[in-house]
C-alpha cells in the first residue's frame, strides 16, 4: 500500500515536471538555510564544548566600575585563580593561560608562525584538553615541554607520533623544547584562538612565571592571562560567589581603591551568550546571536508558505483526481494517506537536496565567515534524526491543508472541474502575502545593517585614514628573550621616512600599561581607569583630526608633559567644556614602577574618533607623546604617486631590518574595518538569506502564477468573447498575482521599522533609520514579482479566446 | 451585414495539416436566424469562433459590417467584438466566482458603460430570461437550464448585431431547450441576426435557413419559407 501512495506520488510529480522542479528546489534551499541557521546555533551553543570539563569551568575575573558603569577588562591579576584556589577549599582545580605567537624554526629555516598558549602545568587536566597522545596529568611538568596541535604535527613531522622529539621557537635566542602530548585540534572560535601549541609554565622565563617572581603583593598592573577554575560543586561555587567581595578587599585592596575593582565567576558556557550580563563587552551580544539566527527560520518560513501554496494550487487542480478516485471506492482515509505520503515523500527527497546543498555551501561560507562550522552527521548522528523528524514533520505539516480539504469534499462536487472554492484561493493569497511582507522586511533589515556599517566603518571612526599604511613589529610575544621590538620601531621609522613617496611617519602604542588620571582638585571621577594612549608627535596630522579646542601635538610641540584628551575624557575629568580644560592640570599615576603622581598640562581636546568597541561607549582616551621606539604600530602616510612601489619599498625596509619573517602590515582602513567585521557578517548573513529568501518566493509565485492563469484560462476566454482586450486581461491577472505584495507591506513596513530601531539604537554611534528603504525593498520585490508573473500573463492575456474557450 | 468568402482555417500540428473549414463562402443578412448542422468534427465550432471574431481564418476573406477583418489588430477585433458580437456557448461558460448578475454586467463592463447603466440593464435583462430572482447565486448553485438563460441575458445585455450560439441547447433537456430557443427568436424578431450550430433538426427548422457542413466544407443549404 505505501508502494501504491509513492508510485501516485511520483507519477503526479513527473507529469508537471517543471513545477515539481521549482517547488523541490524551493523547499531544498529553505531547508538548506534552515540547516545553516541549526548549525549556527549548535555553533553557538557549543563553542566550548571542546573542553571536556566546560560545564563545571568557571572563569574569574576583574572588572571595574567606570562612571557608574560596571565592565569586565581582560587583564586579570596573575594570581588571581591561585588565590581563589587557596582562598576556597572545595575547588577541583585553578588553571590560567596566556596567549602569544612563536616562531617555529629548524635550523636556520623559519617554518610557521603559530598561535600559543603559555600555561600552568595542569591547564590540560583542569580544562579537559583532550589529547591524541600523551597524558594530561604529566605533559607539561617539565619546564621545556610542549603540547602541539594534531595539525602543527602533521605539518612539522607528517606524524601524529612525535613524542619525544624537539623544535625550536624564535629565531634571535632559539629555545628547544620538548614534545609531550599531542592534542585534538581545536575549534577557531573556541575560547582560546585555537592554539596550535601550549607551552609549560614552569619554565623559568615563562610569561606566567616571571610575572609571578615580580608581583608577590598583587599590586603589579593586570596582566593578560584567562584565569579558569573547575568547580563540580553547586555549594563551593555559591560559597565562592558569596565570598567575593571579601576575598577582593582581602587580597586586592589595591584594584579595588584605584578602580572599583569587583569579582565574579563567569561560567564557561554561558559566557558567549550572556557575557554582558557579567559586564563583558567583548562576548557576542545576544541580539547579534538572535538576527543571524532569525534569519534562517525566515527563509524556512518562506519556502514552507510557497510549499503550503503549491501544494494547495495542484490539489486544486486534482479535484477531479480526488472525486473520481472516491467514487471508485476510496475512503476519506486513504485519500489523506495518499496526499499526505506524497508531501513527506517530497519533503524527504527535499530535506536530502537541503543536505547536499549544505555540503557544498559550507566550505565557502567558513571561508567568508571565518566560522568553523560542521555538518558532521557521520559522528553526530542525532543530525541525521534531526534531519529526518524535520522531513516528517514539514511533509505532515504541509500536506495537511490539501489532504484534508481535498478528501473532505463529495464526490460530486469535487468531480466539478477545477473547484476548490473561493477559500482555497484566499488562503494561497495569504500565504502569497505574507511571503512578501517575509522577503521585504529582511531586505530592509539587510539594508539597514548595511547602512549601518558603512557609517560605522567610514563615518564615525572620524579620521582621514586614507593612504595610511600601518606596520607592525614581527615579534608580538614577550615571553622569551630576544625581543627586536624597540629597536625595530625606531628603526623601521626611520627607513620608511627615507622612502621617496612617503610624507611623514608617526606611530602609536596599542594596549599601553594603563594610567590613571584625575584632576589635582579631586573633581571628576577621579579613581576611573582612563587610557593613555602614547602617540608620535605626528600622529594627529597624519590622521587628519582637528582640536576641538587648544591644539594638537605636532613637529613643535613634543612636550612631555603634554597631553591631549578626546572630547569623553574632558568631560570624565570633569571640564565644563573642551575650552575649560585648556592649560589645566591633571594628575596621572603611572601604575607600572613609579607609583608618584605626575603632573600633566591638557593642551588640547580632539573630537572622539572611534577606536573601540562598537556596542560600547566611547572610552574617555589621553594622547600621551612617545619617543619612536615605543611605537607598537608604525604609521607611514603616504603622498599617493606610485602606491605599489611604496608599499613594496616599505616591504623590502622591512625585510632589510628583520630578514623573511612574516610581515604585518596593511592599509589603516582596513585594520579599523576589521573591527567591524561581526557587524559586516550580520550585514552579510542577514543580506544574502533575504536574497535567498526572495529567491525562494519568486520560485514560488512562478509556479503559483502558471497555476491561476491555468485555472482562469477559460474565464480569460469568456472575458476576452465579451469584449475584454489584452492590456485589460493582463492588468487583470497582474492585479491578482500582484495585490498581496502591495498589501504585504501593512505588515512588513511597521515590523521592520521597530525591530530595526530597536536594533540600531543598541548602538551607541548609530544612523537614523533610512525611511526611504521602506519603499524602496517594496519596490525591489514588486519589481521581482511583477518580471516573475509577466511571462505568464503575457502568455495567457494574448491566448486567442477560441483556445481558450476550448480548454476545459 | 457579414460576407465570408473562400474561407479556409488549417490547424497544423507537427507531424498532419488538418483543415477544420475549407473554402467556405457565405454571408448573413441583419436581423436573419441561420442554423448549422453536421457532425461532430465538421468544423461548426471554427466557424462559429470565426465570425464572432475568436479565431482568425487561415485564408480567405470575412466582411463584417462591409469592412474587412482578416487584416485588422487585435485591439480592433476586440473593439470589433465589444460592439457587434454576443455568444452563447453549449457549455454555458459562466465565470463560477461571479454572482449571477455580475457574470451579465462583465459584458457591459468591457463596453464602458456608465455603472447606472448597467444595474438597470443587467436587472432588465435577467427579468428577459426569467432569471432576476437568482441575481445573487453562483453558476454553481444553478440548473444547466438556468445558467443557459443567465449566458443569454449575457449575451442580449450588450444589444450585439450578432449573437453566435454553439449548440446552446445541447445541455439541456426538452423543456428548458425550448425556453432557450423561445428566447433566441425573441432576439431575432428584435433584429439581432443569430448564428446557431445545433444537432437538433427541431431546433435548426426554426431558423430561416440551415446550413449543412461535412468535412470542413458547406455541403448544402435549406431554406424554410418565411
Amino acid at each position: 500500500m505505501p508502494g501504491f501512495y509513492l508510485k501516485a506520488a511520483w507519477r503526479n510529480a513527473a507529469r508537471t515536471p517543471l513545477h515539481s522542479t521549482l517547488n523541490l528546489l524551493g523547499l531544498s534551499l529553505g531547508l538548506a538555510a534552515f540547516i545553516m541557521a541549526m548549525l549556527l546555533t549548535w555553533d553557538e551553543l557549543h563553542y566550548n564544548s571542546f573542553f571536556t570539563n566546560h560545564a563545571d569551568l568557571y572563569l574569574a575575573r576583574m572588572g571595574s566600575e567606570n562612571f557608574g558603569e560596571r565592565a569586565v577588562t581582560t587583564p586579570e591579576p596573575m594570581s588571581l585563580a591561585p588565590q581563589l584556589a587557596l582562598d576556597f577549599p572545595g575547588v577541583d582545580g585553578a588553571t590560567r593561560s596566556t596567549g602569544g605567537l612563536f616562531d617555529v624554526i629548524r635550523g636556520d629555516t623559519f617554518l610557521a608562525e603559530v598561535p600559543a598558549l603559555t600555561a600552568d602545568a595542569n591547564f590540560l587536566e583542569v580544562v579537559g584538553v583532550p589529547l591524541k597522545r600523551g597524558d594530561q596529568h604529566s605533559a607539561l611538568l617539565a619546564p621545556d615541554s610542549v603540547a602541539i596541535s594534531e595539525a602543527l604535527a602533521m605539518t612539522l613531522f607528517g606524524t601524529l607520533d612525535c613524542l619525544g622529539k624537539t623544535i625550536t621557537l624564535n629565531e634571535q635566542n632559539p629555545v628547544a623544547v620538548k614534545i609531550t602530548a599531542v592534542f585534538t585540534n581545536m575549534p577557531r572560535d573556541g575560547l582560546s584562538r585555537a592554539p596550535r601549541m601550549i607551552l609549560s609554565g614552569n619554565g623559568e622565563n615563562s610569561a606566567i612565571r616571571r610575572i609571578d617572581r615580580l608581583n608577590p603583593a598583587n599590586t603589579l598592573p593586570p596582566n593578560y592571562v584567562d584565569s579558569y577554575l573547575l568547580i563540580r560543586s553547586p555549594d563551593v561555587r555559591a560559597r565562592i560567589e558569596a565570598g567575593l567581595d571579601d576575598f577582593g578587599h582581602r587580597h586586592f585592596q589595591y584594584f579595588v581603591d584605584s578602580m572599583k575593582a569587583y569579582f565574579i565567576l563567569m561560567p564557561l558556557d554561558s559566557w558567549r551568550l550572556q557575557g554582558k550580563k557579567y559586564g563583558d563587552q567583548d562576548s557576542h551580544p545576544l541580539i547579534r546571536f538572535l538576527a543571524v539566527n532569525a534569519v534562517g527560520f525566515l527563509v524556512l518560513a518562506v519556502a514552507t508558505l510557497n510549499y503550503v501554496n503549491l501544494a494547495t494550487a495542484m490539489a486544486a487542480r486534482r479535484g477531479v483526481e480526488a472525486g473520481v478516485r472516491k467514487a471508485i471506492g476510496a475512503s476519506r482515509r486513504q485519500l489523506i494517506l495518499q496526499f499526505l505520503a506524497e508531501s513527506v515523500a517530497l519533503s524527504f527527497v527535499a530535506t536530502v537536496l537541503a543536505a547536499a546543498l549544505v555540503e557544498l555551501a559550507l566550505p565557502m561560507f567558513n571561508t567568508l565567515w571565518y566560522s568553523d562550522l560542521t555538518f558532521d552527521y557521520v559522528h553526530q548522528p542525532i543530525l541525521l534524526l534531526l534531519l529526518a523528524g524535520l522531513a516528517l514533520v514539514f511533509g505532515l505539516l504541509a500536506g495537511a491543508y490539501p489532504a484534508f480539504v481535498l478528501s473532505s469534499g463529495k464526490p460530486a462536487e469535487a468531480l466539478r472541474a477545477g473547484r476548490l472554492g473561493q477559500g482555497g484561493g484566499r488562503l494561497r493569497q495569504t500565504l502569497v502575502l505574507l511571503q512578501y511582507a517575509v522577503s521585504i522586511g529582511m531586505i530592509i533589515a539587510a539594508g539597514v545593517i548595511e547602512r549601518q556599517y558603512d557609517y560605522a566603518a567610514n563615518d564615525i571612526d572620524g579620521i582621514d585614514d586614507r593612504l595610511v599604511y600601518s606596520v607592525q613589529p614581527p615579534l608580538r610575544d614577550n615571553s622569551l628573550p630576544g625581543i627586536v621590538a624597540s629597536d625595530f620601531s625606531a628603526r623601521m621609522a626611520d627607513l620608511a621616512a627615507a622612502i621617496p613617496e612617503v610624507t611623514e611617519v608617526t606611530g602609536l602604542t596599542r594596549d599601553p600599561d594603563g594610567r590613571t588620571y584625575r584632576q589635582p582638585s579631586g573633581v571628576g571621577t577621579g579613581n576611573a581607569l582612563i587610557r593613555g594612549v602614547p602617540v608620535g608627535a605626528l600622529f594627529f596630522d597624519i590622521l587628519g583630526v582637528r582640536p576641538l579646542a587648544g591644539r594638537l601635538f605636532d613637529r613643535d610641540h613634543t612636550d612631555a608633559d603634554s597631553i591631549v584628551l578626546n572630547l569623553t575624557a574632558s568631560r570624565a575629568l570633569g571640564f565644563a567644556s573642551p575650552e575649560a580644560a585648556i592649560g589645566q592640570d591633571v594628575v596621572g599615576t603611572l601604575e607600572n614602577g613609579d607609583k608618584t603622581p605626575h603632573r600633566f598640562t591638557v593642551i588640547g581636546v580632539t573630537p572622539d574618533f572611534l577606536v573601540e568597541t562598537l556596542y560600547g561607549v566611547m572610552p574617555p582616551l589621553v594622547y600621551e607623546i612617545t619617543p619612536p621606539a615605543s611605537y607598537s604600530e608604525i604609521l607611514i602616510k603616504m603622498s599617493g604617486r606610485d602606491v605599489p612601489g611604496t608599499v613594496a619599498a616599505i616591504r623590502k625596509a622591512f625585510t632589510d631590518l628583520v630578514g623573511h619573517r612574516d610581515f604585518h602590515g596593511a592599509f589603516l582602513d582596513y585594520y579599523l574595518n576589521r573591527r567591524y567585521e561581526d557587524m559586516l557578517h550580520d550585514a552579510e548573513t542577514i543580506g544574502g538569506f533575504s536574497l535567498l529568501a526572495v529567491f525562494v518566493a519568486a520560485l514560488g509565485l512562478f509556479s503559483l502564477a502558471e497555476f491561476v492563469a491555468e485555472r482562469r484560462t477559460k474565464e480569460i476566454g469568456i472575458r476576452k468573447a465579451m469584449g475584454a482586450s489584452t492590456p485589460q486581461i493582463a492588468a487583470l491577472l497582474s492585479r491578482d498575482l500582484l495585490w498581496p505584495a502591495i498589501a504585504a507591506n501593512l505588515i512588513a513596513w511597521p515590523l521592520a521599522y521597530l525591530g530595526l530601531t530597536w536594533w540600531l539604537r543598541g548602538f551607541a554611534y548609530h544612523i537614523d533609520m533610512p525611511l526611504w528603504l521602506l519603499p524602496a525593498a517594496s519596490l525591489l520585490v514588486l519589481l521581482v514579482a511583477g518580471l516573475t508573473v509577466l511571462l505568464h500573463v503575457i502568455r495567457v492575456a494574448r491566448a486567442k479566446p477560441a483556445t481558450a474557450l476550448r480548454y476545459e | 451585414m457579414l460576407q465570408l468568402s473562400v474561407i479556409s482555417k488549417l490547424y497544423r500540428t507537427s507531424e498532419i495539416e488538418t483543415g477544420a473549414l475549407r473554402d467556405v463562402s457565405l454571408s448573413v443578412r441583419e436581423g436573419e436566424f441561420v442554423a448549422v448542422m453536421g457532425p461532430s468534427g465538421c468544423g461548426k465550432s471554427t466557424l462559429l469562433n470565426i465570425l464572432g471574431l475568436l479565431d482568425s481564418p487561415s485564408s480567405g476573406s470575412y466582411r463584417l459590417f462591409g469592412e474587412e477583418v482578416s487584416n485588422l489588430s487585435e485591439a480592433a477585433l476586440t473593439q470589433l467584438r465589444r460592439q457587434s458580437v454576443g455568444f452563447v456557448f453549449q457549455s454555458f461558460n459562466l465565470i463560477d466566482d461571479l454572482s449571477v448578475a455580475d457574470n451579465v454586467e462583465v459584458a457591459l463592463i468591457y463596453r464602458g458603460v456608465p455603472v447606472r447603466e448597467r444595474r438597470k440593464r443587467v436587472a432588465e435583462a435577467l427579468e428577459q430570461v426569467g432569471m432576476a430572482h437568482r441575481a445573487r447565486h453562483r453558476p454553481g448553485q444553478l440548473s444547466g437550464g438556468q445558467q443557459q438563460r443567465v449566458a443569454i441575458a449575457r449575451a442580449l445585455v450588450a444589444r450585439p448585431k450578432l449573437i453566435l450560439a454553439d449548440e446552446p441547447t445541447g445541455n439541456l433537456d426538452t423543456g428548458n431547450g425550448a425556453a432557450v430557443m423561445g428566447m433566441l427568436l425573441d432576439a431575432v424578431a428584435g433584429g439581432t441576426a443569430v448564428v446557431m450550430v445545433t444537432h437538433s433538426e427541431g431546433h435548426a427548422a426554426m431558423a430561416a435557413r440551415t446550413l449543412r457542413m461535412l468535412d470542413g466544407r458547406l455541403i448544402g443549404e435549406t431554406r424554410v419559407a418565411a
